[in-house]
Parts: structure tokens; C-alpha cells; sequence
């Protein structure tokens, strides 16, 4: 019984654990990092919806020895993200370059957010409009007058006797 | 009365939503739409420079081996199964098409690329021994099968994914040599 909190607590500590099993040295941590992050972001090109460091297809696998390879060439990260796109086109990048055809991509999020922002605003700006009429409408028709009082407080004096 | 009718407005997004589903749903049907497909960065590009050994003769290819004329180059490997469908379909459409094939053992064992070729017969012009997969990584090849036409000029005019047969043939690759060939008679 003690031990559901924990179980519950294991399952939101498995992250998506996914790895191929291969051992790429490199000269420094920074390198490394470099390799590790573009694994991630670079798409691979046979199983389309996973990357570099989750897939074992062969041209993963080649593609993760030529990525490596142009690391330790010293190529920057541009150049290596031209390398990718020249052999498999923007299809391989997970985090897509700013261009007029990916313009959506990156403006649409934003876009959409402006409009919901826009929305809700107009929305409890009339709620709250609406909030004040009631006030409003009472005032305009006179609050109850004495002997309606008097009747309310009677019917409810008879309701409470039964 | 117009406020009650915004009211709907959800239900309106949702069958379009729905109605843009069944568009694409049916494009898949159809073929028209391949929800895999991906677009070729090779397609328009000479082929890119390689020197390589042949995997059933002594020597060298390198892309000036490639002839000026229009003609195939399709990736395939011992190892893949649906290349043993495309060879297959290769033996009967090499003799009957007038562009010549050219093999690329891609990432394979030269001994049994030898022996498939000795017991299955052999479709290929010359047959480059890619064994380490660069020439197919320059290509943007993402597995075997696959196939490129290559122009005179050593241009790469269509790049088709899976195994090649007479069907494929007719539908992607036939056009794009009639237009390539209408084009050089102008």
C-alpha cells in the first residue's frame, strides 16, 4: 500500500529512453554535446519519425558515422546542417530553417495565440459587462418595497413551520 | 440572433476539419497523396563524384564511367528483400528497355553480391560495389531498394523509392525519358 505513491512517483520518471548502443570518441565534452544534439534534432531518413539517436536503420547508422566524421573535421554547425540538407532536403532537420516556406511553421503558433488571446479578452470583457446589468436593472425597477418584504418574510416563516 | 449563430462556429471548424480529413484520406487512396514521400534534394543535381570497385570485374568506376546517355542507376543489396522482387522484375524489363541499368550493391558482402548475381542472373550494365554506403549517402539514398534517372548530361531527372518494375516503370519513369528525349530532339 506504502509503496503506490512511489510507483506513481517511477512513472513519471521514465523518460523516453531511446538509444542505439555505439561508442564515438571525441576530443572534447563540447564535441560531444554537439554530437548529442544534433542526434537528436536530425530526423532519420528511413523511419520517419525518429532520429538519429533513436533509430538502428542502416542509414541511421551511416549518417550518425558521417555526422561524427564531419565533427571531427572541425566542420561548424552550419555546415553540417548544409551537408544534411544537401543529400536529404529539409526533411531531415526536426527544428526547420526560417524560410518563406516554413514561414506558418514558426508564425502559426504565435498567430494562433494572438487570436485565442484576442478572443478570451473579448469575452470576459463582455462577462463582465454583463456582471454589472443586474445591479443595474434592480436599481432601475426600485428595490422591493416594504410590504412586498413583509410578504417574502411570511411566506418564508410558513415554509419553515411545515 | 447573430450571437446564437456564432454560437455554431465550432461546429462549422469541425466539419471542415473533417471534410479537409476525408480530402487527404482519399488523396492517399488515390495515390495522388503519399503521406511518405519525401521530396528528393538530389532531383536536378549531377551525380555526385565517386570512385568506386565493381563488384563482379576487376577496376574502377568513377562518375566519368557513367555514359552520356540516359540510363539507371538503382541501390540494391543481397540483404533486402524486396530486391530480390526488383531483380526479378529487372531480368525480364532489362532486355526490353532501351536505357541501360546500373547497379549500386549498396553496404553488402561482396561474396554474396557474387553469388546472387551467379544464380539470379545479372540485368546490370556494370555493377559499382558500394560498400561502405557513401556514394548512396551522397545520393540521399534512405535504404534499398532505389532508383535514379540520370539524363545524358549525368543529371539526376527522377529518383523513386522501392523496388522497380514494369508498372513503375510506365507510370514515372517512361514520361520523364520521353520528355527528356523530346527535349533533346528539339
Amino acid at each position: 500500500m506504502s509503496l503506490r505513491p512511489l510507483l506513481i512517483l517511477l512513472l513519471f520518471m521514465t523518460g523516453p529512453t531511446q538509444a542505439v548502443i555505439e561508442s564515438y570518441t571525441f576530443d572534447n565534452a563540447q564535441q560531444e554535446q554537439r554530437y548529442q544534439r544534433f542526434i537528436a534534432e536530425l530526423r532519420c531518413p528511413k523511419c520517419q519519425n525518429q532520429n538519429l539517436a533513436g533509430s538502428d536503420a542502416p542509414i541511421a547508422a551511416d549518417l550518425r558515422h558521417e555526422l561524427h566524421r564531419l565533427l571531427m573535421e572541425g566542420k561548424t554547425d552550419a555546415e553540417i546542417t548544409e551537408f544534411m540538407v544537401a543529400r536529404y532536403g529539409d526533411f531531415i532537420l526536426y527544428r526547420p530553417r526560417v524560410k518563406p516556406e516554413t514561414i506558418a511553421l514558426w508564425a502559426g503558433p504565435a498567430l494562433m495565440l494572438l487570436i485565442g488571446g484576442l478572443w478570451v479578452w473579448r469575452i470576459s470583457r463582455r462577462s463582465r459587462a454583463a456582471a454589472q446589468t443586474p445591479d443595474s436593472v434592480a436599481a432601475a425597477a426600485g428595490a422591493l418595497n416594504e410590504s412586498d418584504r413583509d410578504r417574502l418574510r411570511n411566506m418564508l416563516d410558513d415554509k419553515a413551520k411545515h | 440572433m447573430l450571437q446564437r449563430l456564432g454560437l455554431f462556429l465550432p461546429l462549422v471548424v469541425f466539419a471542415f476539419l473533417t471534410y479537409l480529413f476525408f480530402q487527404v484520406e482519399r488523396g492517399v487512396e488515390q495515390g495522388a497523396y503519399d503521406p511518405n514521400a519525401s521530396p528528393s534534394a538530389r532531383m536536378h543535381q549531377p551525380v555526385p563524384d565517386f570512385d568506386l570497385p565493381l563488384v563482379d570485374a576487376p577496376g574502377r568506376f568513377s562518375r566519368a564511367d557513367l555514359p552520356r546517355q540516359i540510363h539507371v542507376l538503382t541501390v540494391w543489396a543481397t540483404w533486402c528483400p524486396s530486391c530480390v522482387y526488383e531483380h526479378r522484375e529487372l531480368m525480364k524489363l532489362a532486355p526490353v528497355l532501351d536505357v541501360p541499368i546500373y547497379g549500386i550493391d549498396y553496404k553488402d558482402d561482396n561474396a554474396k553480391a557474387l553469388a546472387w548475381l551467379e544464380k539470379l542472373g545479372n540485368p546490370y550494365v556494370a555493377n559499382i560495389d558500394d560498400a561502405k554506403g557513401r556514394l548512396a549517402l551522397d545520393l540521399g539514398v534512405t535504404g534499398a531498394p532505389e532508383q535514379f534517372l540520370v539524363d545524358a548530361q549525368g543529371i539526376i531527372r527522377h529518383h523513386h523509392l522501392g523496388p522497380l518494375d514494369a508498372a513503375v516503370w510506365e507510370r514515372e519513369f517512361a514520361p520523364v525519358v520521353a520528355r527528356l528525349r523530346g527535349e533533346a530532339t528539339q
